[in-house]
């Protein structure tokens, strides 16, 4: 971590405060842009604070390996545990993307706000 | 001397002088707003005026186009508003297209329709509260009517990928991008093991759902968007309507966020005069899901890669990953 403060957390959640406060002031266009670039800001924060520890970004020969064995019909006798793994990774995506979107049994304990 | 219409720069210059070719000297526009600029299109609402009569109009300009597009030009586009709108479907009159002589690129020229496409609107403006509970039979009395038309005049979408076998234009679709993506596998295999039989081939909108419907307080005023038309299965064009992402968070309500599938399947039906396949149905909406995460994908490649850079864009490559959860939860019976 930087020595100063503030910390990268910090600055990209002023950034992504600072675009909220002036949403209202926007024409249509710009007004939906904003919009959509705060909920980047939540992305960008969301990803750091997940760190390395994901499935998303783990193991990108492994990921390659389990979509050429889906799509050569390895799973096909093995469709629930497919699903599931398939279901892990996307889950850690969407975590990172918009956590309540998630079905409940699939968020983190505790989270659900974005 | 100075050219007196050469001192004033107008931006619209070129659309004037694109209806003078067409309608006389004496032809004027007015009232010139811009819908939207960027994007793909450049599209300007203006009202025609000769002498006394008025009428207003709406010109679309293609303003950039990729070689790996899976969209209509605009030329296919106008053929294929001219053929429904002479059958009496709700499409915005196709007027006038644009040629090589007006140097304006590919574009075209319809009426202008008014109404509403606002997802949020049509689902909870009290404006829309005695309207909205008959739209999913207007749907399906719409796709219905469109899925009877003689396509002998759009034969041409015949050779689209789409119209040969969606199903492998997805697949090279998703594999241009060189990414892997589990969920995407799991929806084309379970797509390719579980093929419908060949169906009778109509023609299909491709992008029939809340947001390409003008909505006024009758009901659907006009069907836009035509650029994802082709041949195929009927039920395409249901699955695509009935899928998660275009229900815009009322989730228990099927038919684009307004209706149940019951309303839709039963106009349907009354007009076909057979009934829905639900089955093909099924099928459609999680080759739907497949689809919209790999339009995601294409619009953040641009993005990334291929100089069409927006925020927009970004957030759709970000935004495939909850497709891609609706569709693994759809294979895995939980969601429907």
């Amino acid at each position: 971590m930087r020595q100063d403060r503030p910390e990268i957390d910090n600055l990209l959640h002023s950034i992504q405060q600072f675009v909220e406060s002036i949403v209202p002031r926007l024409d249509a266009e710009d007004r939906y842009r904003a919009q959509v670039s705060a909920y980047l800001l939540g992305i960008c924060r969301r990803e750091l604070a997940a760190g390395e520890a994901s499935t998303d970004t783990a193991e990108p020969d492994a990921l390659a390996d389990f979509c050429r064995d889906i799509r050569a019909g390895r799973y096909d006798q093995r469709w629930d545990a497919a699903l599931d793994r398939a279901m892990e990774q996307v889950v850690d995506k969407v975590k990172v993307v918009r956590p309540e979107y998630l079905a409940p049994d699939h968020r983190e304990p505790g989270a659900g706000a974005s | 001397m100075e050219n007196p219409s050469a001192i004033r720069s107008d931006a619209f210059d070129d659309i004037r002088r694109a209806v003078r070719r067409r309608y006389g000297a004496r032809a004027a526009i007015a009232d010139v707003t811009v819908a939207t600029l960027g994007g793909s299109n450049r599209t300007v609402i203006f009202d025609l005026v000769e002498g006394a009569a008025r009428r207003r109009l709406v010109s679309r300009q293609e303003t950039y186009t990729s070689e790996n597009s899976p969209f209509l030009p605009p030329s296919d586009q106008f053929k294929v508003m001219k053929l429904v709108h002479a059958n009496g479907f709700p499409v915005p009159e196709p007027v006038f297209e644009y040629d090589a002589a007006d140097g304006m690129g590919n574009g075209y020229v319809t009426a202008y329709v008014a109404g509403d496409t606002m997802p949020r609107r049509i689902l909870s403006d009290p404006t829309y509260d005695d309207v909205r509970p008959r739209l999913a039979a207007q749907f399906g009395d719409l796709l219905a009517l469109l899925h009877s038309l003689d396509t002998s005049a759009v034969s041409f979408l015949e050779t689209w990928p789409d119209s040969i076998d969606p199903l492998e234009a997805l697949r090279q679709r998703y594999d241009s991008y060189r990414e892997s993506h589990p969920a995407i596998e799991m929806g084309l295999r379970w797509l390719e093991r579980n093929r419908p039989a060949p169906p009778r081939r109509r023609l299909v909108h491709g992008d029939f759902r809340v947001g390409n419907f003008m909505v006024d307080r009758t009901g659907v005023s006009a069907v836009l968007d035509w650029e994802c038309s082709h041949i195929g299965s009927g039920m395409e064009d249901l699955g695509w309507l009935c899928m998660r992402s275009w229900r815009f968070g009322n989730v228990d309500r099927p038919v684009g966020g307004v209706g149940d599938r019951s309303a839709l399947y039963e106009a349907y039906r009354a007009r076909a005069g057979s009934p829905v396949d639900t089955d093909a149905v099924r099928y459609w909406e999680i080759f739907g899901l497949a689809r919209w995460a790999v339009l995601n994908m294409m619009q953040a490649y641009g993005h990334v890669f291929g100089g069409r850079r927006s925020v927009i864009y970004a957030a759709c490559g970000r935004n495939t990953s909850m497709i891609e959860y609706d569709l693994l939860m759809t294979l895995a019976g939980r969601y429907s």
